[in-house]
């Protein structure tokens, strides 16, 4: 993967510090993702990757550090925007275990993600972008969310979120859990997307895929991020290669 | 009376008192379905619903309120809408105060904590009604015996809409009870259906999480519950006490047992199923009124509840095992 | 059973010891104040600790709400009533009455927990309110047996070697009293530290875990819920021995099953010196201070009938339920362990 055209920074986090309880979980953790990227972070279970995601959507409290969104600081330890707010500023997040409605049909699923839109043409619009990428919605949607597979739930999900008219999407393992022929297909997606323009922050597990579909890469450990540069330069890494890719 | 009309007089009596429970009930199933909390104390802001009625009526003068000649015609309607609407508002806005000063500290907390934070409140309302009742005003008995049932004015009267020489009587008031309470259930279902902020209740009741990130604003939803369920509740509370012409303070108790069954029969956090389990529960009190024995009704209305959480505790309507991370 | 403290064998710790002590003291307060007629309250300060004490067992260390117990009481009471008393065949006496009362109460718990203990824990919250809804009507209801709304009278008192007890001797009354929640406070104490014991905590922090280390949570809970039961059943016994009657069925409703959970989350739930704390201040303000307050406004002219603001007893429920509000807000540590709070 070659580098892309390097854009200004969109989102940058500075020495977050984060918990649940007395437990810290981040220790700063800094990054930086810049227009028109895709920006993987890489680790192993427990390492801090959701919880660095749920910090930024503004779920997780922030305890130290900031970060900045579009140039605006939107988190810090004294307070920040709210998560419902950030959806509107273009900051979405597709969430671990995908998180669909269960007892919402497919479109009410999709339709949820412009929940704070008034768009019509606009909603419109990228509901036929979302059916495009994922042809198996347009068939589904009158169906409950509960009833998809895990794949198609994924695809659900992303398309939910692009609803949100994003500006930066943010994934979390994508992969978990569904066949791999999906797998295939929701990077594929993820791709496609971010060829349209849309900058993607993409956390995952399977580092090997995430890193040869980034441009940049961050990799954390035990809340720490241990090691920052592009992707291509990670996957030969001797450390991600042993630690990660599961070469020695 | 033959069998037949024996038979329909409970059935009239059944669906009005139904009516009145599966309001009660939505409240219930409401705020089960967005914070899974069984909020112990509905009954009892319930029960401040009826002393506001009584009190408004109190002040306007009994005397004069049934009075035809004062009020004027069809006065009375208009003041049975008021009382509805402002009992309703009153207990709405009772509800999303009770959330955000208890409830709302401990939503983090575990389940039974949250629980036994709601009977404390429910204890607190209890007193606060005992309070109210021995206020020094004509219809409280002027402040003496507080604890005693407080008699509610006859506010709708009127023959048998059924025509005199029918044995079956339909009164004013079980009409009354239609009037007002099916254009809420309407009004209800469509606002959850239609609406952003009913949709914003669906998604966080099925994923709080997940409907943060789809922006909503979950703490605004949830308040919007809080006071949507307390209106319903106020709302049946002047119906309740128009219906029944007394009102005491704990009559909360009773009202809230019938709703939550009504509620956990339809399966918690359906608004149909409570619409249909208040229904149900109003009938088979009813007829357990008369073909089994009244004092037994109780009994009835809570095997009916255990019954159902041990061998169905999806209730009739209501989903398998939420999921839940 | 065994004595499983790990520092040398006592019977009681000394909290435990400190409290009882001090209990066995009040009748001197009687003594010096013979105004405040303590003895009548402090046996019902023993018998609601004993109560207490059962319920502890399932909320405080199985982390099960139980919403009833108050209708094991009843159970109690009325078997205690039927046994002893002399309108029926049986008249087992005192000592025999209260035995078997507590085996009724034990079987009681155990037809209600049988089907319900599966449930989830707010569900089996509900479920416990409403058996004791059930109990209360159907003793109501069942005049027959149970003299409905007049209660099961006279009962028996206590009676030992010959010697009797009667209203006249109330310190006597008081201290037999005193010995069975000593011997109550001993067997809890010794369970909290056997096998069983350790069971109900596993269930209470983690079922599945427990599951795992060869547990059977449903066998754990079952027994959980006949012991509370029949400690309650025996406060309840003891409870219709002091008033001579089993008194009307109204008299075990939902307020006096707050009550016993006030006792154990203000004294401090799981800690059998706490609850013995609680039912002093619980049952004091209760049974004690309210009256008394309430006496003393009325003579001194400021409380009247006509204001219900100003008699102390009206505020009861008040009371209980800032009780219980407060101590969930502040002072949760330690309350209401559930299996779902854990994970959390």
């Amino acid at each position: 993967m070659t580098h892309s055209a390097q854009g200004a920074p969109l989102l940058s986090v500075e020495g977050l510090v984060a918990g649940y309880g007395s437990v810290e979980v981040l220790h700063e953790v800094s990054l930086e993702v810049r227009e028109g990227e895709i920006v993987t972070l890489i680790g192993g279970n427990g390492a801090g990757k959701s919880t660095t995601l749920m910090c930024i959507s503004g779920i997780v409290p922030v305890r130290g550090g900031e970060i900045r969104f579009a140039g605006e600081r939107i988190c810090s330890a004294e307070g920040g925007v709210r998560a419902d707010r950030l959806v509107g500023r273009g900051l979405v997040q597709v969430p671990e275990g995908r998180r669909i409605f269960p007892r919402m049909t497919v479109l009410e699923n999709l339709m949820m993600g412009a929940y704070g839109r008034d768009d019509r043409d606009g909603i419109a619009r990228d509901l036929e972008q979302v059916y495009t990428l994922f042809d198996i919605l347009r068939t589904r949607s009158g169906q409950l969310g509960g009833t998809l597979s895990g794949g198609e739930q994924q695809m659900l999900a992303i398309g939910r979120a692009i609803l949100s008219k994003p500006r930066l999407l943010m994934m979390d393992e994508p992969s978990m859990g569904i066949a791999p022929l999906l797998v295939a297909r929701i990077f594929e997606a993820v791709r496609e997307l971010n060829r349209t323009g849309l900058t993607i922050l993409l956390v995952e597990q399977n580092a090997r895929a995430a890193l040869k579909l980034a441009h940049r890469g961050y990799v954390l450990e035990t809340g720490r991020v241990i090691l920052a540069d592009d992707a291509s330069r990670l996957l030969v890494d001797p450390r991600v290669r042993e630690a990660y890719l599961g070469e020695a | 009376m033959t069998e037949t009309e024996v038979f329909m007089q409970q059935v009239i009596y059944g669906l009005s008192n139904g009516m009145i429970i599966a309001m009660v009930a939505l409240g219930y199933t409401m705020v089960y379905g967005i914070v899974e909390l069984i909020n112990f104390a509905h009954g009892d802001v319930f029960t401040l619903g009826g002393f506001l009625a009584l009190t408004i009526v109190g002040a306007l003068g009994a005397a004069a309120v049934l009075d035809p000649g004062t009020l004027g015609e069809g006065s009375h309607w208009l003041l049975l809408f008021g009382l509805v609407i402002g009992a309703g508002l009153f207990c709405g806005g009772l509800n999303v105060a009770i959330d955000r000063i208890v409830y709302k500290p401990l939503r983090r907390a575990p389940k039974l904590t949250q629980l036994v934070a709601a009977i404390g409140v429910s204890f607190i309302l209890v007193n606060l009604a005992l309070f109210w009742g021995g206020a020094p005003m004509e219809v409280f008995g002027g402040g003496n015996a507080a604890a005693a049932s407080k008699d509610f004015p006859e506010l709708l009267e009127g023959s048998n809409l059924l025509g005199e020489e029918s044995n079956v009587v339909l009164r004013l008031e079980d009409l009354a009870i239609f009037i007002v309470t099916i254009p809420l259930m309407v009004g209800l279902t469509l606002f959850v259906k239609k609406t952003r902020l009913g949709r914003g209740m669906r998604a966080t009741a099925q994923n709080p999480i997940a409907a943060k990130l789809m922006g909503i604003d979950t703490d605004r939803v949830i308040a919007a519950t809080f006071m949507i369920g307390g209106f319903l509740g106020g709302a049946a509370s002047v119906m309740w006490s128009v219906y029944n012409n007394t009102i005491s303070f704990q009559m909360g108790f009773r009202a809230g047992m019938d709703a939550f069954t009504a509620a956990v029969l339809g399966g918690i956090g359906s608004l149909p199923g409570a619409m249909i389990g208040g229904v149900l529960i109003g009938l088979i009190r009813a007829m357990s009124d008369q073909y089994i024995e009244t004092r037994w009704t109780n009994v009835v209305v809570f095997g009916v509840l255990i019954l159902i959480l041990v061998f169905r505790p999806s209730g009739l309507l209501g989903l398998k095992q939420r999921e839940k991370v | 059973m065994s004595i499983a403290t790990g520092r040398g064998f006592s019977l009681f710790s000394r909290g435990q010891l400190a409290v009882l002590a001090l209990l066995a003291a009040t009748p001197l307060i009687d003594l010096a104040f013979p105004s405040l007629q303590l003895s009548a309250p402090m046996r019902t300060v023993v018998t609601s600790a004993i109560m207490a004490l059962g319920l502890n067992i399932v909320v405080g260390w199985t982390g099960l709400l139980n919403l009833g117990i108050a209708a094991f009481a009843a159970i109690g009471a009325y078997a205690f009533g039927i046994l002893t008393c002399e309108i029926y065949p049986f008249q087992v006496g005192f000592w025999w009455g209260v035995v078997l009362a507590g085996a009724f109460g034990a079987f009681g718990g155990w037809l209600l927990g049988a089907p319900t203990l599966r449930l989830r824990g707010d569900y089996l919250a509900i479920v416990t309110l409403g058996f004791g809804e059930i109990v209360q009507d159907g003793l109501k209801n069942l005049e027959a047996i149970t003299k409905g709304t007049q209660g099961i009278n006279p009962l028996p008192a206590p009676s030992l070697g010959g010697m009797p007890f009667s209203g006249e001797t109330p310190v006597r009354w008081f201290y037999v009293y005193l010995a069975f929640l000593a011997v109550i406070v001993f067997l809890c104490r010794n369970l909290e530290f056997s096998r069983l014991g350790r069971q109900w905590f596993a269930v209470r922090e983690d079922e599945l875990a427990a599951r795992c280390m060869a547990i059977e949570p449903d066998k754990a809970k079952l027994k959980a819920f006949a012991i509370g039961a029949a400690l309650a059943a025996i406060a309840g016994a003891l409870g219709a021995s002091l008033l001579s009657s089993t008194g009307e069925p109204a008299n075990y409703d939902f307020q006096v099953s707050i009550l016993a959970l006030c006792i154990v989350i203000v004294g401090g739930i799981g800690s059998i010196t706490g609850i013995l704390v609680g039912a002093i201040v619980m049952v004091g303000l209760n049974n004690v201070v309210l009256p008394i307050a309430t006496q003393a406004m009325q003579r001194a002219g400021i409380g009247s009938t006509g204001n219900v603001l100003s008699s102390p007893d009206n505020y009861k429920y008040l009371i209980f339920g800032l009780a219980l509000v407060l101590m969930m807000r502040y002072r949760p540590d330690g309350i209401v362990h559930s299996r779902k709070a854990v994970r959390k």
